[in-house]
């Protein structure tokens, strides 16, 4: 046993001197956990947020000037004027997602109790921005129109609402991304490092030289495994101290020893998934599609870009096979909500026996595939 | 310049494709299957959200309040919470998307005109998804306010929305033909890359320096067959769409045609670039992954338009084709749009096919020579 655990070790430590001839792959890894989650993170947010507005404003007078200034970041960007005849230019080439045209004499009319309307023109193939921009830029509307030209003092609502968002009340959107990000490149690395090292060995024929040897296929594996969920936890540890910590100010609530067994666990599964992908590839490049079809769909149906409840129901069975799904949720649990193991239990159980389940079966075809190619 | 080297390399390279069964079968179901998994699942439309009450009235006005969240299709109640502990609870524990909490005295300080406030407690973890609650919540209450006012306000304008091309504010319709976009980059410039590299990695290339083949004809016949595999894939993805997701096509045929084909040379060009400064499979396919994936779906305008993005992430968005053809195929689907709004994007386009090309092949001389 302690024979097998010392081959174990050394096979492994071979793959890190391996890697470590590869300084582009090096470069490479480091760069997918730092600089490109740190990119990535900041560029992107799927809220209303600098929504590009422009004014056709045909009444020039203080309410409308007021209206174009109380469109503001970070929900929309500053407004540009346009002329009432570029409005349908400006959608199709997708300059502004929001045209607002106020109309001559709006603010005479509005005073003189006649019902004029605002025209807000609205490109809907912005799906995210189209429905909750066009109900923002109306409350903004209400807001300085009543602030202008209401009377002083109007009577109190029956009843108010007080919102309260928890969690991120400042609605950074980095925090999310930069997550979701890490996640997505960790996922890819975990998957397809050992996957493509399996595959080489065998492209280079080095395979056969490893199984004559006294080492189990088993041994071989786990060697692999290893030596890169060491490197990716690494990496991700880096990541989140620098990049979700550092830059992004994410608050780390909850455990760091969770996030560690959740990780690894994670990883084991990943790994796993990546091993089984292997057996059924003879190439390298065979690999390689099956795991763009494998990461995509497991990155994107896992509800950490889209919420889960709005999938259609079968789709949605679909996620609970996704280890992602619950390495997310307990994340953003322990993350976020300062969730303890009383609360995220399920999710850790989930991903042990999901990472148990696809190493050994993952170990299990290796054995029969690469054992049988060399006898 | 040889066509007819150029065509045996091309010839070559169809041939290791056709004959690689498991690479030509992935190749030929990983688009059917990505679309059919992403258009289906991939939408934003919130609705359905988990949501549960702290009633601590339990009155006819609580239960008045709270009736309407109960019928409408966005939220979908997740039972009674018992104590402001029990809340903080499923809040931690993430089963709700919000939690709303009635005060004690909610109905007599309504029927003795003291404002009672409604506490509306939103999980701020997925920062869209708690603004499209905050929306909805607030409409609700608004809706509540409306029915019961007593004294009329200042009078509101009337704002007239119109949603463009989109009236019903279907995902689909801007969703499908952009992951046409996504995935005609995605798959080929992954499979050019491989193609390349894989004769590197293996020492085949050798070959070609001890043949009378010159590196354009050798990229170039590399790149051919998987250009008009990216096209085959093009008009699969295009079936699908019209017949399985149900997109009208309102604009111009010419003009998806003609940018297909260009984007198609300036996927595969971008694989051939990665090709040239990589040496191992390993690592070519996983730089190309990276470098298509997330540009694909983060920058391009597919979830944000580019006209939101902050300056950083719009760099990245003009330096990438998909941006580019996402108008092409977002503008002739469902835009309907022809060659005289999208001229830009194909002239975009075709300089990033053949200064893509041109680069690798400065690449790869500089590193033979």
């Amino acid at each position: 046993m302690t024979a097998a655990l010392r081959r174990i070790f050394w096979l492994g430590a071979k793959e890190l001197t391996t890697l470590a001839r590869d300084p582009l792959l090096v470069l490479f890894i480091l760069y997918a956990l730092t600089l490109h989650v740190a990119t990535a993170g900041n560029g992107v947010s799927l809220e209303v947020q600098n929504a590009a507005v422009a004014i056709v404003d045909e009444d020039r007078s203080p309410l409308s000037r007021s209206i174009a200034d109380a469109l503001q970041p970070p929900f929309f960007r500053e407004p540009s004027a346009i002329d009432a005849r570029d409005v349908g230019p400006t959608l199709d080439r997708g300059q502004a997602t929001f045209v607002l045209h106020v109309p001559p004499g709006f603010e005479r009319d509005l005073l003189d109790g006649a019902d004029p309307a605002l025209q807000l023109d609205v490109d809907a193939t912005a799906v995210g921005q189209a429905f909750l921009g066009a109900s923002y830029l109306e409350r903004v509307v209400g807001r300085e129109t009543a602030r202008r030209l209401g009377p002083a003092a109007s009577a109190p609502p029956p009843a108010e609402a007080r919102v309260r968002v928890r969690f991120n009340p400042n609605r950074e959107s980095t925090w999310h991304v930069g997550l979701t990000e890490l996640f997505f490149v960790l996922t890819l690395l975990a998957m397809v490092l050992p996957a493509a090292s399996l595959l080489r060995e065998r492209e280079h024929g080095t395979v056969e030289h490893l199984l004559s040897l006294p080492l189990r296929p088993l041994e071989l594996m786990l060697a692999k495994v290893w030596a890169y969920a060491l490197v990716v936890l690494v990496g991700s540890a880096l990541s989140l101290a620098l990049v979700i910590q550092g830059l992004f100010g994410t608050p780390v609530r909850g455990s760091y020893a969770l996030l560690l067994a959740a990780t690894v666990l994670y990883q084991l599964a990943t790994a796993g998934l990546g091993i089984v992908l292997a057996t059924l590839a003879r190439t390298v490049a065979q690999v390689a599609l099956l795991a763009v079809l494998t990461v995509t769909p497991l990155l994107f149906l896992s509800g950490v870009w889209t919420p889960l409840e709005s999938m259609p129901a079968a789709m949605r069975a679909v996620t609970w096979l996704s280890p992602l799904r619950y390495y997310a949720e307990l994340c953003f649990a322990v993350i976020f909500r300062d969730a303890g193991l009383d609360v995220v239990w399920p999710q850790l159980a989930v991903l042990a026996v999901m990472g148990a389940a696809l190493l050994a079966f993952g170990a299990l075809r290796f054995r029969t595939r690469f054992a049988a190619a060399s006898g | 310049m040889s066509a007819a080297r150029l065509l045996a390399v091309a010839r070559r390279e169809t041939l290791e494709l056709v004959r690689d069964r498991f690479r030509l079968t992935t190749a030929i179901v990983a688009p059917v299957l990505l679309m059919l998994v992403f258009g289906f699942g991939l939408t934003i439309d919130v609705e359905h959200l988990p949501y549960a009450v702290l009633d601590r009235d339990a009155s006819a006005a609580s239960r008045a309040y709270l009736e309407p969240f109960a019928h409408s299709r966005y939220f979908e109640p997740h039972g009674a919470l018992g104590s402001g502990a029990e809340l903080e609870r499923a809040l931690v524990r993430g089963s709700l998307a919000f939690a709303i909490e009635i005060p004690p005295g909610f109905e007599h300080d309504l029927a003795t005109g003291r404002t009672p406030a409604v506490a509306f407690w939103i999980d701020g973890t997925m920062p869209f998804r708690a603004d499209v609650a905050r929306g909805y919540v607030e409409a609700m209450h608004h809706a509540w306010v409306a029915e019961h006012e007593t004294a009329a306000g200042p009078p509101a304008p009337r704002v007239e929305t119109r949603f463009w091309y989109n009236q019903g504010l279907r995902s689909a319709l801007a969703f499908v033909p952009g992951l046409i976009a996504a995935l005609l980059v995605i798959l080929p410039s992954v499979l050019t890359a491989v193609a390349v590299v894989r004769e590197k990695e293996l020492g085949s290339i050798a070959n070609l320096y001890a043949s009378p083949l010159n590196r354009i004809e050798f990229l170039l016949g590399k790149q051919i067959p998987y250009a008009v595999l990216s096209l085959g894939y093009g008009a699969v993805l295009c079936v699908l769409a019209l017949l399985v997701f149900d997109v009208p096509f309102r604009g111009s045929g010419a003009a998806l045609l003609a940018g297909t084909v260009l984007y198609a040379f300036a996927s595969t060009g971008l694989g051939l670039l990665v090709s040239c400064f990589t040496r191992t499979q390993i690592a070519a396919i996983m730089i190309t992954i990276l470098l298509t994936l997330l540009p694909a779906f983060l920058y391009s305008g597919f979830f944000t338009p580019v006209s939101s993005l902050s300056a950083g992430a719009r760099a990245i968005a003009v330096g990438f084709p998909t941006t580019y053809f996402l108008d092409v195929c977002v503008g002739t689907f469902t835009k309907g749009l022809g060659f005289a709004t999208l001229w830009r994007d194909h002239a975009a386009l075709a300089v990033f096919a053949v200064a893509l090309d041109a680069g690798a092949l400065a690449l790869l001389r500089e590193q033979e020579a």
